[in-house]
C-alpha cells in the first residue's frame, strides 16, 4: 500500500454518491466502503465526511433515515435518491472526460504541441 | 427529489433541537463504531477512544460545518445568536441593566402614549358604522365666542331637515339634562338625555335588556319611558333584570323603565356636547313634544345627530343641508341667516385632542430616540473596548456578517428585555391613567393594552434593536482588523469615537427641544394660574340646585331661592350667600345680543349674560367698580336694572361714568353698576363684554348657590343639603364644588399637558445625562494611560480636570446650541397649547439653557474628578 492520496476538491461528493449507490449505508459505513473499494488508497478525513453528507442531503441527492446497524445500534442510513442517481451518472461522465483530458495533457510530447 | 429536501428542511426548521440531537447521535455512533473496530484490532479501550477522536478531527468544527451545510433554520440561528447575546449580556451586567432600563423607559412611555392614541384616535367608536355618523349644527355666522357645539338646530328647522334630506337616512335630537331622580325611596342626581324616536336607531346600538326609546314614545300623552345606562342600572338597581316595568321618578314625574343599555354605551358623554364633558349619561328618556313644539322655531334645546345613507358622502350631505337651510327665513328680528354645518362624529368627538395627542406622540418618540441613541452609545463604547475580542474572532475565521449578526442579536436581546419591562410598566400606567381620567380627553376611559398596542410595542422594540444596534454593529464590522491587532493594548481613542460623540450631541439636542417644549408649557401654566380671574375663589363654595315642573314661572322659583338664601345666610359662619344662573367655570354659557342706547344696533357683538341675586358680587369677591349691586328692590315690576363689566363700560362710555345710561334687553334697562371682568367660561381667553341681570327679574329654574364662608366646604354642603330637603324633599342637590376646585378643573387640561410633557422632558434629560456621563466616564477610563503620562510629566490635577471638563463642555455646548436652534424652529408647532407665552419665549429658553448647563456640568464633573485620582504608577503599569 502506497502513500494515501489526498482527495481532489469535489471528488468526495462523487465517492459518497458511488458508495451509497451500492446500497444504503450509515456514515461510518460509507467511510469504510470508500476505503475498501479504493483498496485503502484514498484517505478521507473523517470529520469532513459529515458536512458533505449534510450538503448532499440538502441538495436532495441522498436521503436519510434511521435504522439499525449490523451490531444492533441505532444509526442513520443514507441512500441514493433518483436525483442523486442522475447526478452520479452525469458526474461520472464528467469525471471521465476530465480524467481523459488531463491524461491527454500529461501525455503530450514536444512534437505534438 | 424535492420531497426529501422539503422534508429535511422542514424537519430542521420546525424542530431545530431535533436536528441537533440527531447530529450528535450520528457523530457519536461514528466514534463508537470506530472505537469498537480499534478495540477489536487489539487496542486498549481508552487508547482507542483517544485515537478515534483524534482521527475524527475537531468535533465542534465538524458540527458547525454540518449546521452550515444543512442550512440553519432562520429561527434556529436567531435563537442561537440570542442565546449567545444573552450570555454575553449576563457577563456584562452593568451595561445590560443600564441598557435594558433605558429602553424600558423609552418603550414603556411610547406604549402608554400609543395606547391612548389607539383608544382616542384609532379605535372605532362603539356605534354601528361610526364613520357614517355626523353631528348637525345650525350656527349664526358672525357671532364670536360661541363654540360650534352650542349651535343645535331649532326644532322647526330640524323638522325641515328631516323632511327634506335625501342623503341622511336618519336624524335625532337629544338634550343633556340633570334630574332629581328617586327610586325605591332614595333621591339622587341623575344626568341623562331626552331623545327623539330615531336616536338609538341612528347610533345603531341595541339595548342589552328590554327595548330602547321608539318613535311612539315621543308623542304627548303616551306613557313616559326611560332607558337605563349600565352604570346606573348596576349602581342603583343592583343589576336586577326585573327592573323593566318599574317606576322611576325624575323631577317628581313617574317614568317607566323599558330597557337597559349595554356597558360602554353612554352617549352623549365625553366632549361631544358642551355640557357633558367628563360626565356619563345615566339614562335616556323619550322626548315628548306636542305637534306645535315639533315645528317651533323658538325651541332650541337639542343637539342633532344623523346617519349618512350608504354611499352618500359628507360633502353631499353638507351641500344638501346648506341648500335646505338657505331657504329658511331668518328666525330673528335681525337679518342674520343661519347656516348648516355637518361634522363627522370622529372629528366632533375627538376634535382638539388630536393635535395634543400627536404632540405627545412626537414628544415620546423623541424620548424613545434618545433612549435608542443612549443604548447605541453604550454599545459603541463597549464595542471599542471589545475591539480585541472582535478582531480575534475575525482572525479565527468568523465572517463579518457573523459578527454583525451577533452584535445585532445582543441589541435584540436588550430591546426585547426592555420591551417586556416597558410593556409591564405601560400596562400598570394605563390602568392608573384610566382611574385618574385626566383632563377632558374624550374616550380615554376606553384605553387599554390591546392586540394593536401589543403589536406596536413589539414593532417598537424591534425598531429600537435595529436603531440602537445597527450603528455599533456597522462600525464594528468596518473596523480594520490589522489596525485593531496592531494597537493591541494601546488605548489612544480620544474622547470616544466620532460616531459616539455625534450620538451624544444629537441626543442632547433632542433633549433641549423637549425641555424647551415643556418649559413653555410650564410657563403657560404658571401664567394661567396667576391670571386675574375677576373673582376670588378662596373660601367660596358653589352648589347647584335645579327645580322641577312644580316651580313654573319666576315667582315660585324666586320664592324658593329667596327662602333658601335667607336660611343659608343664617347658618353660623356663613359670611355671604347669593345665587347665579351659570356659575363661573361651571361649563354653562349664555350669550345675548343687546342694543346700547346712543349706539347703532350691532348684531355681531355678543355679550356674556348672567342672572344674579343681590350680594352675588360680594359673595364671589368680584370688585364693584362703580354704582351698586342689585338689591331686593330690583324685583319684578320695578325699574329694570343692569350691571355691566369693566370692558363694556370702557368700550361704550370711555372716560365717563357708565351709570345711568340705558341698554335695551327685554326692555329699557338702566346701568346701575360696573364690575370687574370675570373669566366665566374659560381661564385662557380674555373675557368678552359681560352683562348681569337681576335674577329676581328674570327668574331661573336652575341656579347655583354661591356661599362665602370660612367653614369647611363639606359642612356648608351638608347644611345646604338639609335646608333644601326641608324646603322640598323631592329636590336633590347637585354636587358641591369649591370655586378653587373649579379654577383648578378649568386648568386641568393644561396641567395634564404640562405634566405629561414635563415628564417626557425629565426622562429625556435624565437619559441624555446618563449618556453623557457614560461617555465621559468611559473616555476617562480609556485615557487612563495618557492621563498617567501627563501626570507623570508634572501636569497638575486641575489641568487634568480641565482637560476632561473641556472635552465634556465641547460636547454639551454643541448639543445645547444645536438643540436651542432646533427648538427655536420646532416650538411653533405647539403654539396653540401656549397661553400668553411666545413660542420662542426668551426667558424659557434661557432657563432651559442654564438648567441644562448645570446638570451637564455635573455629569462631566464626576468623571473629571475621577481622572484626577489616576495614579501614574499604576496606570502606566497597566499597559
Amino acid at each position: 500500500m502506497g502513500k494515501p492520496l489526498d482527495l481532489l476538491q469535489g471528488t468526495l461528493d462523487l465517492l459518497i454518491l458511488k458508495a451509497v449507490s451500492l446500497g444504503p449505508l450509515h456514515g461510518y459505513g460509507i467511510l469504510l466502503r470508500i476505503q475498501q473499494i479504493s483498496g485503502e488508497r484514498l484517505q478521507i478525513l473523517q470529520g469532513s465526511l459529515y458536512p458533505a453528507l449534510y450538503r448532499l442531503e440538502q441538495q436532495g441527492w441522498i436521503a436519510s433515515e434511521w435504522g439499525e446497524s449490523e451490531n444492533r445500534r441505532r444509526a442513520k442510513f443514507y441512500r441514493l435518491t433518483a436525483a442523486g442517481r442522475r447526478a452520479l451518472r452525469s458526474e461520472t461522465e464528467q469525471w471521465g472526460r476530465m480524467a481523459d483530458a488531463i491524461a491527454a495533457v500529461l501525455r503530450a510530447t514536444p512534437e505534438e504541441v | 427529489m424535492p420531497g426529501a429536501r422539503l422534508r429535511s428542511w422542514l424537519r430542521t426548521a420546525l424542530d431545530p433541537r431535533r436536528a441537533e440531537r440527531e447530529m450528535d447521535e450520528e457523530l457519536r455512533f461514528h466514534l463508537e463504531a470506530y472505537t469498537e473496530e480499534l478495540v477489536r484490532a487489539g487496542m486498549p479501550r481508552s487508547e482507542a477512544e483517544r485515537r478515534a477522536r483524534l482521527e475524527f478531527g475537531g468535533i465542534a468544527q465538524t458540527k458547525e460545518a454540518c449546521r452550515e451545510a444543512r442550512g440553519l433554520g432562520v429561527l434556529e440561528s436567531l435563537a442561537a445568536d440570542l442565546r449567545h447575546g444573552w450570555r454575553l449580556l449576563r457577563r456584562d451586567r452593568g451595561f445590560a441593566a443600564l441598557a435594558v432600563l433605558t429602553l424600558a423607559l423609552g418603550i414603556g412611555a411610547t406604549t402608554v402614549v400609543f395606547s391612548v392614541v389607539n383608544a382616542v384616535l384609532l379605535r372605532d367608536l362603539p356605534y354601528r358604522d361610526p364613520e357614517r355618523l355626523v353631528f348637525l349644527y345650525e350656527p349664526l355666522p358672525g357671532i364670536p365666542n360661541v363654540p360650534l357645539e352650542a349651535w343645535g338646530p331649532n326644532n322647526g328647522d330640524f323638522a325641515e331637515w328631516q323632511r327634506q334630506s335625501r342623503f341622511l337616512s336618519g336624524m335625532a335630537l337629544f338634550t343633556t339634562n340633570a334630574w332629581n331622580a328617586s327610586a325605591g325611596g332614595e333621591t339622587f342626581r341623575a344626568t341623562g338625555s331626552r331623545v327623539t324616536g330615531d336616536f338609538f336607531r341612528v347610533l345603531g346600538v341595541a339595548p342589552a335588556l328590554g327595548r330602547a326609546v321608539e318613535a311612539r314614545d315621543t308623542e304627548p300623552g303616551k306613557p313616559r319611558v326611560a332607558v337605563l345606562g349600565d352604570v346606573l342600572w348596576r349602581s342603583r338597581f343592583g343589576g336586577d333584570r326585573g327592573v323593566l316595568g318599574k317606576e322611576l321618578l325624575l323631577d317628581g314625574r313617574p317614568y317607566w323603565i323599558v330597557g337597559v343599555m349595554p356597558p360602554g354605551f353612554a352617549f352623549p358623554h365625553g366632549a361631544e356636547c358642551l355640557e357633558t364633558r367628563g360626565k356619563t349619561t345615566d339614562l335616556w328618556v323619550a322626548w315628548q313634544m306636542t305637534p306645535e313644539q315639533r315645528v317651533s322655531r323658538n325651541d332650541q334645546e337639542g343637539n342633532a345627530i344623523g346617519r349618512l345613507r350608504p354611499g352618500a358622502t359628507l360633502q353631499q350631505a353638507q351641500a344638501e343641508m346648506s341648500a335646505i337651510t338657505s331657504r329658511f327665513d331668518s328666525p330673528y328680528q335681525h337679518h342674520l341667516k343661519a347656516e348648516a354645518v355637518v361634522r363627522p362624529f370622529e372629528q366632533a368627538i375627538v376634535g382638539g385632542s388630536r393635535r395634543l395627542l400627536l404632540i405627545f406622540l412626537a414628544a415620546v418618540l423623541l424620548v424613545l430616540l434618545i433612549a435608542c441613541s443612549n443604548v447605541a452609545g453604550l454599545a459603541l463604547a463597549r464595542a471599542s473596548s471589545r475591539m480585541q475580542e472582535m478582531s480575534v474572532r475575525a482572525a479565527l475565521g468568523a465572517s463579518r456578517l457573523r459578527l454583525v449578526r451577533q452584535l445585532l442579536a445582543e441589541s435584540l436581546s436588550i430591546a426585547l428585555a426592555g420591551g417586556a419591562l416597558g410593556l409591564a410598566a405601560a400596562i400598570a400606567i394605563v390602568r392608573l391613567l384610566v382611574a385618574v381620567h385626566p383632563a377632558n380627553l374624550p374616550r380615554v376611559e376606553e384605553t387599554s393594552v390591546d392586540a394593536r398596542v401589543l403589536a406596536f410595542t413589539v414593532l417598537v422594540s424591534l425598531a429600537t434593536a435595529v436603531l440602537s444596534g445597527l450603528l455599533p454593529a456597522w462600525s464594528a464590522s468596518r473596523s480594520n482588523l490589522h489596525e485593531a491587532m496592531k494597537r493591541s493594548g494601546a488605548r489612544g481613542v480620544k474622547g470616544g469615537s466620532r460616531l459616539h460623540r455625534a450620538l451624544i450631541v444629537a441626543e442632547m439636542a433632542l433633549t433641549i427641544v423637549l425641555l424647551a417644549g415643556s418649559g413653555l408649557l410650564i410657563r403657560s401654566f404658571l401664567k394661567l394660574r396667576a391670571v386675574d380671574k375677576g373673582f376670588s375663589p378662596q373660601s367660596t363654595v358653589s352648589i347647584g340646585v335645579e327645580l322641577y315642573g312644580r316651580y313654573d314661572g319666576p315667582q315660585r322659583q324666586n320664592a324658593f331661592f329667596q327662602s333658601l338664601l335667607e336660611r343659608t345666610r343664617a347658618i353660623p359662619g356663613v359670611e355671604e350667600a347669593a345665587a347665579i344662573d351659570h356659575v363661573p367655570l361651571g361649563g354653562g354659557q349664555s350669550i345675548s345680543i343687546i342694543e346700547v342706547e346712543g349706539y347703532a344696533f350691532d348684531e355681531k357683538t355678543s355679550f356674556e349674560t348672567r342672572s344674579v341675586t343681590p350680594r352675588y358680587f360680594a359673595a364671589m369677591g368680584i370688585p364693584l367698580l362703580e354704582g351698586r349691586e342689585f338689591d331686593d328692590s330690583d324685583a319684578a315690576g320695578r325699574t329694570p336694572a343692569i350691571i355691566v363689566s369693566r370692558s363694556f363700560a370702557r368700550r361704550y362710555f370711555p372716560g365717563r361714568p357708565a351709570l345711568g345710561h340705558y341698554v335695551h334687553y327685554n326692555g329699557r334697562r338702566t346701568i346701575v353698576g360696573v364690575v370687574a371682568d370675570v373669566r366665566q367660561y374659560e381661564l385662557d381667553a380674555a373675557p368678552p363684554m359681560q352683562i348681569y341681570l337681576p335674577l329676581w327679574q328674570t327668574g331661573s329654574r336652575a341656579a347655583s348657590l354661591v356661599v362665602r364662608s370660612a367653614l369647611p366646604a363639606e359642612r356648608i354642603a351638608a347644611a345646604v343639603r338639609s335646608l333644601v330637603r326641608n324646603l322640598d324633599p323631592g329636590l336633590a342637590v347637585a354636587e358641591m364644588q369649591t370655586m378653587d376646585d373649579r379654577v383648578s378643573e378649568a386648568g386641568a387640561e393644561r396641567r395634564f399637558q404640562t405634566i405629561v410633557l414635563t415628564a417626557f422632558g425629565a426622562i429625556a434629560l435624565f437619559l441624555s445625562l446618563v449618556g453623557l456621563y457614560a461617555l465621559m466616564a468611559w473616555s476617562v477610563a480609556q485615557r487612563t494611560a495618557e492621563i498617567g503620562i501627563r501626570m507623570a510629566l508634572g501636569a497638575q490635577r486641575s489641568a487634568v480636570m480641565g482637560l476632561v471638563l473641556r472635552q465634556g463642555a465641547a460636547l454639551w455646548l454643541g448639543g445645547m446650541s444645536l438643540g436651542l436652534a432646533c427648538a427655536w424652529g420646532a416650538t411653533r408647532w405647539m403654539r396653540s397649547l401656549l397661553f400668553e407665552v411666545q413660542a420662542t419665549d426668551t426667558p424659557t429658553f434661557l432657563a432651559v439653557a442654564v438648567l441644562f448647563c448645570l446638570v451637564a456640568a455635573g455629569a462631566c464633573y464626576f468623571p473629571a474628578r475621577r481622572a484626577t485620582f489616576v495614579d501614574p504608577a499604576i496606570s502606566l503599569r497597566c499597559e
